[in-house]
């Protein structure tokens, strides 16, 4: 077999297997930061307060599972 | 140009993990010697942080809590509450230091969010090392 296409196979697998293990709502969330960091997106103070909001809404989330925790005897 | 470059170190420092955070930390400080971060370097920091860390936890913390003995796996893909908290002791400090870049360069000190933010940096290091130790790096 070709060993470029090996390489390239082994290449999609490693890929792929980062993106099931980060999640796949990460991959976007990413090209948001590469975007704007290049300059080509620019965010108004809506789209940073809908960013603020989700990032509080991810953290409420995880203080529940933390206090869940907490209150767990197992 | 500089921007560029600026805002590039800190997204691979962020998205990094294992020593190359490290690299990747100490350029993004050289990076920041002398710099003026913008609202897009603290929204780009902001964004990356969401996408490599903040969700990763979200994440973890949805698994199953481990079993008194039991470590995360591939296997037993699980929890350690312990960790889960320090974890988020790490983000606390995080999230406050990009709330100060961003109060800093609402002010026009954007030389001291530029500072500020190489200390946010230095504690994403921080909180990606604990995640190597506890040996759940797979979940970035």
């Amino acid at each position: 077999m070709d060993p470029a296409l090996i390489a390239n196979i082994e290449l999609a697998i490693s890929l792929a297997s980062k993106a099931i293990s980060l999640g796949i709502d990460v991959a976007p969330k990413l090209k948001r930061a590469y975007d704007i960091a290049t300059g080509r997106l620019v965010l108004t103070d809506a789209d940073r307060e809908a960013m603020l909001a989700e990032e509080a809404q991810m953290r409420a989330r995880i203080d529940a599972r933390i206090a869940e925790d907490d209150a767990a005897t197992d | 140009m500089r921007r560029f470059n600026l805002a590039t170190a800190l997204i691979v420092s962020l998205a990094l993990g294992g020593c190359s955070t490290v690299d990747a930390v100490n350029k993004f400080n050289n990076a920041v010697q002398g710099y003026e971060a913008t609202q897009g370097d603290v929204d780009a920091a902001r964004q990356s942080y969401n996408a490599t860390v903040l969700t990763p936890m979200l994440h973890y913390s949805v698994l199953p809590r481990c079993k008194t003995g039991q470590t995360f796996s591939f296997q037993i893909p699980c929890h350690d509450r312990v960790i889960l908290k320090k974890w988020r002791g790490v983000d606390r400090e995080v999230v406050a230091g990009l709330d100060r870049a961003q109060v800093m360069v609402r002010n026009g000190n954007n030389k001291g969010a530029a500072g500020v933010m190489a200390t946010v940096a230095n504690l994403i290091a921080t909180g990606k090392g604990l995640v190597q130790q506890a040996g759940i790096a797979t979940v970035f």
